[in-house]
């Protein structure tokens, strides 16, 4: 485990910068092309509901009553966490903490999956009440939105796997890596923040 | 493993949180009518959103150290997408 002296550590926890580090992008350039088109794609998503939202205003009222917030809010609170630990391995690595990082993506993932057993438990929910892909617009963008940002969240399960996999290899993990897939992670984790206060809370 | 927690970023975690539970709390308590939320309560939820979004973009995904062609971008994206969320929602009041 890494002590003050190393500059890695002591850079992540007092928020100073390293001598010469200007601007960086994290990643590889071509996560980075992927996560704009992902913005915008979802941007699209993200009109075609609200345009029917507005459209079928008392419909959309209707059926956003039947919807738990408090598992929307208690998966905003996971997913933000995997985020904080995911963005930590990100420090970790670079201080060469390849040990600690590897935990720290674990933690992330097991908060990943975390997230896709409560969306389990409310699709099962909603099922049981009778609420399907059919039954409404607001039910057909529900899970078509949901769904999408799940599959998501499963190949980010894929790519923190291999996260994990590098720094509990051995040699020196590849910093580049590793910051590409936190990259995609913390996209997963923003799309969310939108989603839930999109589908729960604004009715 | 515990001192990379001294990290900035819990706080910024810690902030998230906590605007997260407010959120929450005026989507469901504070601001919830069988009519809908009230206006003030609608508006900053979506405040909020935009907040957090931002917050973990600039800090989580280290856009605010990374080039400025990316740091335009990602703000451009949230101000269209928040733009539009908060004028579709509004105009269909």
């Amino acid at each position: 485990m890494a002590n003050t002296t190393n500059p890695g550590l002591r850079a992540c926890t007092q928020g100073i910068s390293i001598p010469g580090d200007t601007a960086h992008l994290p990643g590889d350039s071509s996560i980075w092309v992927f996560v704009i088109g992902e913005m915008v794609t979802f941007s699209c998503y993200f009109a075609a509901y609200l345009f029917d939202h507005r459209q079928l205003h008392d419909v959309f009222l209707q059926s956003q009553g039947y919807l738990s917030p408090n598992l929307g809010a208690l998966n905003t609170l996971v997913l933000l966490t995997s985020s904080l630990f995911v963005a930590l391995s990100v420090h970790a690595t670079r201080a060469g903490d390849s040990g600690v990082a590897a935990r720290f993506v674990g933690l992330g993932g097991a908060c990943g999956a975390g997230f896709a057993c409560i969306k389990g438990v409310e699709w099962h929910s909603e099922l049981a009440k009778g609420f399907t892909l059919g039954t409404n617009k607001f039910f057909m963008h529900y899970y078509m939105l949901t769904g999408v940002h799940l599959f998501h969240v499963l190949l980010g399960l894929v790519f923190l796997g291999i996260m994990w996999r590098e720094l509990s290899g051995p040699g020196s993990p590849r910093v580049r890596l590793v910051e590409t897939g936190a990259t995609y992670w913390h996209m997963v984790d923003f799309l969310w923040i939108i989603i839930f206060p999109l589908l729960y809370l604004l009715r | 493993m515990k001192g990379y927690f001294r990290s900035p970023l819990t706080y910024v975690w810690s902030l998230l949180s906590t605007i997260t539970i407010l959120s929450w709390w005026l989507g469901t308590r504070a601001g919830s009518h069988p009519s809908g939320l009230n206006a003030i309560s609608a508006a900053a939820v979506v405040l909020i959103a935009c907040v957090k979004s931002r917050l973990v973009i600039r800090n989580f995904m280290e856009v605010s150290r990374a080039p400025m062609w990316l740091r335009v971008t990602s703000d451009s994206w949230l101000a269209l997408t928040f733009g539009m969320i908060a004028s579709f929602y509004f105009l269909s009041r």
